[in-house]
């Protein structure tokens, strides 16, 4: 008989003349044995245990989503980023804000990129903490902020979603004068969009609703995208991704993570926010190098001539119909009712990684930066500018990521938008 | 006895396909982090 297992036979005879099994072959009669026993077992019992099993793994799934998860909560830190396969859900990031900031309150929601998430910034550091600081104890602030969100993305859906819990609420998020978010967000977060859509969460009326209901039939075409539309409209019945992500948070994780490798199972709440020492060596270090200048001074002077097209003699001029597609396109961005309470802070590039520019170039880029806020300001938003001066390279980590000073600056030109905002106009708040 | 561990089986099962769901709604496409 032919020996089909490569490390040894059914039967194999050894040294000492006696009779012994491969190691494989021990796997192969133990599965065998498994499976005849399995395949005896009555069927009714294991059917109506499936059936159970998925459902009361549903009903747990619906309590995650309304619990409050996070612990100690500042900000998404690196654990609990997209970036290492940790995306909470919709439901989850409503129910801690639900849970923690009371309904009296001016909840302050702040979303947008890394910029606000404060890389660049320690724990202690945050720039929310020092905005939370500035309003007092009358405002909540919490940072939603993700890394490579728009202002759509991540927080904006909680931002929606929380609208009708909080009476006085404002959504605060970096952007920038000549780039309009889809109204359902960009690619990287579209699951976020859609779970907290599919669960009636962020429902609000036309033109808003038509349009974000054309998008999702256009991303239906794509298989991808029906994936993504047929897993979300089931989690609103399963709530799948709440209970597993609330498991992965809290009891263990179950997903590898190339940057994880130190612990696959690890529960993410138990990875604490890492302070680190260096950032003003990591900045310096960033300055030298050749490379990283040349491509953000590169970045830095092409996007000086968004907006703006060849006139006569060579020289860039401003396009209008550019803004004015800006101003339509974004009021698109947020159902109506919710433009009023959007800040969004047009945030500067270091200027250390602009030296190349010339006076044309610094007027460009001022010009850019007015008509764009008049182009938000015009579909209905707030917009927070800064002057080119109000920031120094020392307020930066990098090319684009504030510094603690810089995250200062940003909290208190914040914090007096959001005052005067609530004052009668020619009151000008303390 | 046969009952019970055909009913515990079935839990397992159940509570791995909602598993399934899960784990096949997570993007396919690795979320590239790029400091910008």
């Amino acid at each position: 008989m032919s020996d089909p297992f490569p490390f040894g036979g059914a039967l194999d005879t050894g040294s000492d003349g006696r009779k012994w099994r491969g190691p494989l072959s021990y796997l192969v009669l133990a599965a065998g044995t498994i499976r005849k026993d399995v395949s005896s077992l009555p069927a009714r019992p294991l059917l109506s245990g499936v059936v159970l099993g998925f459902l009361l793994c549903c009903a747990a799934g619906r309590i995650a989503s309304k619990s409050v998860m996070f612990e100690h909560f500042t900000r998404f830190y690196a654990p609990i980023q997209a970036s290492r396969n940790f995306y909470p859900t919709a439901s989850e990031l409503v129910s801690y804000v639900k849970g923690t900031v009371p309904r009296d309150k001016y909840l302050v929601l702040v979303g947008g990129a890394s910029y606000f998430r404060g890389l660049g910034q320690n724990p202690d550091e945050l720039w929310t903490l020092e905005l939370q600081r500035l309003l007092g104890d009358d405002y909540a602030v919490v940072n939603y902020a993700n890394d490579r969100a728009g202002i759509i993305d991540f927080a904006g859906v909680a931002f929606e979603a929380l609208s009708s819990e909080y009476p006085r609420i404002a959504y605060v998020a970096n952007a920038s004068p000549v780039v309009v978010d889809s109204p359902v967000g960009s690619e990287a977060y579209l699951s976020i969009f859609w779970d907290g859509y599919y669960k009636g969460m962020n429902r609000f009326p036309a033109p808003w609703a038509d349009r974000v209901a054309d998008l999702g039939r256009e991303e239906r075409k794509d298989p991808a995208g029906l994936e993504l539309h047929l897993g979300k409209w089931s989690d609103q019945f399963t709530y799948a991704c709440d209970l597993w992500t609330y498991v992965g948070y809290k009891y263990f994780f179950t997903v590898w993570t190339d940057a994880m490798f130190d612990s696959i199972i690890r529960a993410r709440r138990r990875y604490p926010e890492v302070v680190h020492p260096n950032l003003r060596q990591e900045q310096a270090a960033f300055r030298a190098n050749a490379d990283y200048s040349k491509r953000y001074e590169a970045g830095n002077k092409d996007y000086s001539t968004k907006g703006f097209v060849s006139g006569k003699e060579g020289r860039l001029e401003i396009d209008p119909p550019a803004f004015d597609r800006i101003s339509e396109l974004s009021t698109m961005m947020f159902p109506e009712e919710l433009k009023s309470k959007c800040f969004l802070v047009f945030i500067r590039a270091n200027p250390y990684f602009m030296k190349g520019f010339d006076s044309d170039d610094w007027r460009r880029e001022e010009d850019m930066f007015s008509r764009g806020g008049a182009a938000f300001e015009k579909a209905g938003y707030h917009v927070i500018q800064f002057r080119s001066s109000d920031f120094t390279p020392d307020d930066f980590y990098d090319a684009g990521h504030f510094m603690a000073s810089g995250g200062r600056k940003v909290a208190e030109a914040v914090a007096h938008a959001l005052k005067a905002s609530k004052t009668e106009p020619g009151v000008v708040p303390k | 006895m046969r009952f019970v561990l055909s009913l515990a089986i079935g839990l397992l099962i159940g509570v791995f396909f909602h598993y399934l769901l899960y784990r096949y709604s997570l993007p396919s496409n690795p979320f590239i982090y790029a400091a910008f």
